[in-house]
């Protein structure tokens, strides 16, 4: 033991001279790294395809999810996601179009492990006499059952749960610990490297009053080092709502363990303001330098489209875009215990977090909401669907049924979310090199990933300041794209020259989906005044249309046959490729841009559930709508600093 | 469901085994004659200072460790008088924790079970999805376009043909040019259902084509293949047994269960007809 401390004493003593001597002289180098292969797929370390995955799921061990009868735990949720067909919790058959790629499980961690045992009436349940009256309401089945669910989330999120009931069930407790163990090992039994990669996650649930601050949290790592540790709560005196609370964990786990672990955000939709904010923190914090380090080193990643609601842009923020207006929820928080009013809205949505993101970097010199874009089901049915026609809801109190778009997601005195609003949402795509976790992973952390409604369309986006037209005769537009430029969710390079930033993009509809509409460029910058602009930017579009003089351009039209819920792909284009110019770049302000892209229209879930069950729909439901993906952004940063 | 025979024939054994000995060991001990002392040994002793240190992480001192003792002989000495009430009767606390600690008994005696290779090597037929490795191939593709004219696809044969750059050839796309060994479900979910299976049959290292995709028309040359294979038990042993285990266990379970309810004559009203 001695010898092998001196032998490293003796390695650590090597002094720096000696270490120069070694550096050899660039004319040695030479030759050492051969010259770019004559085979273009030669030594290729960028990605082919992007891995289709779902970033959020709940299976029977979330309280809620299985509150209403979710029976289905983490096994049939990985089975389902690689393309095994399940039988649901309400008994139907159902399977995936096309198998994920890639998935992470999230089931909440406040009481985890709960349900099921409630669904058992195991005795540490129904020995309290409200575990007792929720477990004869869940056996009674119906409306009981709705009843005594609708009871135990209300008890959750006003913090009245029977005290030995959360003792039973959150860190330190034995059932929590092993309903953990549970989720860990199922992740790694269904976890294979190359084909498919089954994440380790949850969500760890903050809704102080009803306000979504949700965070989902995935892992880099196995069963090794996620047992070392129990998932963070929110309830006290186990948890806090705080999302400090949140970053001292990843801080533990990272140091304790020697892994690596992102969280992510969703449904700024429902947090009434406070999901980015500016100024104050819900829990009596400022954005100050703390807060922006935090946020930018925990959080590198957002979850902008789900079953409730599309976060990227609302029409109130975003007044010239005419999509803006698409599957906004904005009646309330969470739980409509607090309406909506419009200042609110700026807080919540992700476009406007990315300006505000520009406007504290200027300020606190860290950007804290400079993050990656992803879509996910949030489905709490252990089904990660998100295809219109194969739209498994978002509880298994909704799984399809003639009269599931009767069933308000929430209903209250203040307002209301219809069943028919809610959105058949969404996946996220990773530009990874390979199908493992820790591949995945490190794609989020570089925010190369971009989110769809559910269509798996194909997205390229680079920018750079070389690109130009000739680039698009290429038969191998990764490659240019890579060398000239940096892809999505990068920092553009260092200006050179006094040119304006050029974007390479490329999109290609889905092998089985809709044509594509357009693609646009939404750029987002902070003016010499201090003031948030943003402008959309049409840049590539299907069919012979033209811009008119303020750069819009006319709508694609719509082949929806509403009786039949089929649509034709004689109107958009398979493929749509450019190189675009900002026309009004300033080099003196801070920018960001990323890729928005609209297929032609084509059914909502809803219209399939017409046709099915024979059934009348609610007069003002939706019944067509345009598809979308979103990439991450880009960054432009002025030089000066 | 035959080769859950010859396991269920061992579970019962187990089971019967276990249950036999517990009804040895335990003799009285809960039930009959009241006796006259209660006594607490040092193994009673130990349990609880174990138990007091999982939940406080240390021992605990005298004064603690006297009033666990008190406490403990308390509840055994009011355990013993409302068993003597009956009190435990008609519980469903008490009821729900005995079914449940039979259920965890016969859970811990099914994972106990370990198959014969010829129970699993059948549980793999029986499922080779789950654990075949997928056939893969490899390919290159040229678009052609959606709906390309004859001429053209002739134009691009022939310049296969005549051998010019394959890469030249066709229209330019953001289909992935070609794909390294790829799983059928990748195959499809890249270029539409079906495309895989037009690959399949086709020759290693020729030009065929046109084949049609979700996108339109394409030349391919499939460039490598390696076949789908159900690997030899060894090597996935431990996974089958799992899942075998997961499968069987609530048949097991069921069996467990009619086995025991079999030594009792039920009488129930019948609802229903």
């Amino acid at each position: 033991m001695l010898r092998l401390i001196a032998c490293l004493l003796t390695l650590v003593l090597i002094p720096a001279s000696a270490l120069a001597d070694a550096v050899p002289s660039k004319e040695a180098a030479e030759g050492t790294f051969p010259a770019r292969p004559f085979s273009p797929y030669a030594n290729r370390s960028f990605p082919e395809r992007p891995l289709w995955g779902d970033t959020h799921l709940h299976t029977g061990l979330s309280l809620d999810a299985g509150a209403f009868g979710n029976t289905l735990l983490p096994d049939e949720a990985w089975r389902f996601a690689k393309g095994e067909q399940v039988i649901s919790s309400t008994g139907q058959p159902v399977r995936l179009a096309r198998p994920l790629d890639w998935m992470v499980l999230t089931d909440h961690t406040d009481l985890m492990g709960f349900a099921p045992d409630l669904q058992a009436g195991k005795p540490g349940v129904i020995s309290d006499p409200k575990g007792l009256e929720w477990y004869e309401g869940y056996k009674a089945g119906g409306e009981e059952a709705g009843k005594a669910a609708f009871d135990i989330i209300t008890n959750f999120s006003q913090m009245t749960l029977p005290e030995i009931l959360l003792e039973s069930y959150s860190p330190g407790a034995d059932a929590f610990a092993f309903t953990w163990e549970h989720i860990v090992l199922a992740a790694e039994r269904h976890n294979d490297p190359g084909n498919f990669t089954a994440f380790i996650g949850f969500e760890w649930t903050s809704v102080p009053k009803g306000f979504n601050l949700h965070r989902n949290v995935m892992l880099r790592d196995g069963p090794i080092r996620a047992l070392q540790v129990v998932p963070p709560v929110t309830q006290p005196p186990y948890g806090d709502t705080d999302p400090k609370a949140l970053y001292a964990w990843l801080e533990e786990y990272e140091a304790k363990t020697g892994g690596r672990a992102v969280a992510f955000a969703h449904n700024g939709n429902l947090s009434n303001g406070w999901m980015f904010p500016t100024e104050d923190t819900y829990h009596d914090g400022k954005v100050d330098e703390e807060y922006v380090q935090n946020r930018a080193r925990w959080e590198p990643h957002y979850e902008v489209t789900q079953i409730k609601g599309d976060g990227e842009a609302h029409p109130y923020l975003s007044p010239d875009d005419p999509f803006a207006d698409y599957e906004n929820w904005d009646v309330g928080n969470l739980d409509i215990t607090e309406l909506k009013t419009e200042d609110m809205l700026a807080g919540e949505y992700a476009r406007e977090a990315l300006k505000r993101g520009l406007m504290l970097e200027e300020k606190l010199g860290v950007n804290p909401y400079k993050f990656g874009m992803g879509g996910a089901t949030d489905s709490h049915t252990s089904l990660a669907t998100a295809e219109e026609d194969n739209f498994f809801g978002k509880s298994v109190s909704v799984e399809p049924s003639a009269t599931r778009i009767q069933h308000p997601f929430i209903a209250n005195d203040l307002g209301e979310i219809p069943g028919d609003l809610l959105v058949a949402s969404g996946y996220t795509a990773v530009w990874a090199t390979e199908n493992t976790r820790s591949a995945i992973f490190d794609a989020f952390k570089r925010r190369e990933t971009y989110a769809t409604t559910g269509p798996r369309i194909g997205l390229r986006f680079f920018g750079g300041w070389e690109f130009d037209d000739t680039d698009l005769e290429t038969r191998f537009l990764a490659d240019v794209g890579y060398t000239k430029g940096v892809p999505m969710g990068s920092d553009l390079r260092p200006r050179e020259g006094d040119g304006a930033p050029k974007f390479l993009i490329g999109a290609l509809r889905d092998p089985v989906g809709a044509n594509l509409d357009r693609v646009q460029v939404i750029k987002g910058w902070l003016n010499a005044n201090g003031e948030l602009q943003e402008k959309v930017y049409n840049v590539a579009w299907s069919d012979d249309r033209a811009l008119d003089a303020d750069g819009k351009l006319p709508e694609v039209g719509n082949t929806v046959d509403l009786e039949s819920a089929s649509w034709s792909n004689s109107i958009g284009a398979s493929e749509l490729i450019t190189v675009w110019t900002d026309p009004e770049f300033n080099p003196d302000e801070r920018a960001f841009y990323y890729a928005r892209v609209l297929e032609i229209p084509t059914p909502r879930w809803v219209l399939y559930d017409k046709l099915r069950y024979n059934i009348d729909l609610p007069e003002n439901a939706v019944l067509t709508h345009q598809e979308r993906a979103y990439s991450s952004p880009i960054w432009y940063t002025p030089a000066s600093e | 469901m035959r080769f859950l025979k010859e396991p269920l024939f061992h579970f019962i054994l187990i089971g019967a085994a276990i249950f036999g000995w517990f009804a040895l060991v335990s003799p009285n001990k809960e039930s009959g004659a009241p006796p006259e002392v209660i006594v607490f040994d040092n193994n009673d002793v130990d349990l609880l200072i174990a138990r007091f240190e999982t939940t406080w992480k240390r021992p605990p001192n005298s004064d603690e460790l006297q009033a666990l003792i008190d406490g403990a002989v308390r509840e055994e000495v009011l355990v013993r008088e409302a068993r003597k009430l009956g009190l435990d009767r008609g519980d469903q606390v008490i009821r729900a924790r005995l079914a449940q600690k039979m259920d965890f008994l016969a859970d811990a005696i099914a994972s106990a079970v370990e198959p014969e290779d010829s129970i699993l090597e059948a549980y793999i037929v029986a499922n080779p999805a789950r654990f075949a490795t997928p056939p893969r191939l490899a390919f290159e593709q040229i678009y052609l376009g959606e709906t390309p004219e004859p001429d053209e696809v002739e134009a691009a044969i022939s310049k296969l043909k005549a051998g010019e750059d394959w890469v030249t050839v066709g229209v330019p796309s953001l289909m992935p040019k070609a794909m390294p060994l790829t799983a059928p479900k990748a195959i499809d979910a890249t270029f539409g259902p079906g495309f895989h299976s037009g690959l399949e049959p086709l020759e290693v290292g020729v030009w065929v084509g046109p084949v049609r995709s979700g996108y339109g028309l394409h030349m391919v040359r499939v460039t490598e293949t390696r076949e789908g294979s159900l690997p030899p038990l060894a090597d996935i042993r431990e996974a089958v047994v799992l899942a075998w285990r997961r499968d069987t266990a609530e048949d097991l379970s069921l069996a467990q269960y009619e086995h025991l309810a079999g030594q009792y004559r039920i009488e129930k009203p019948v609802f229903g007809e």
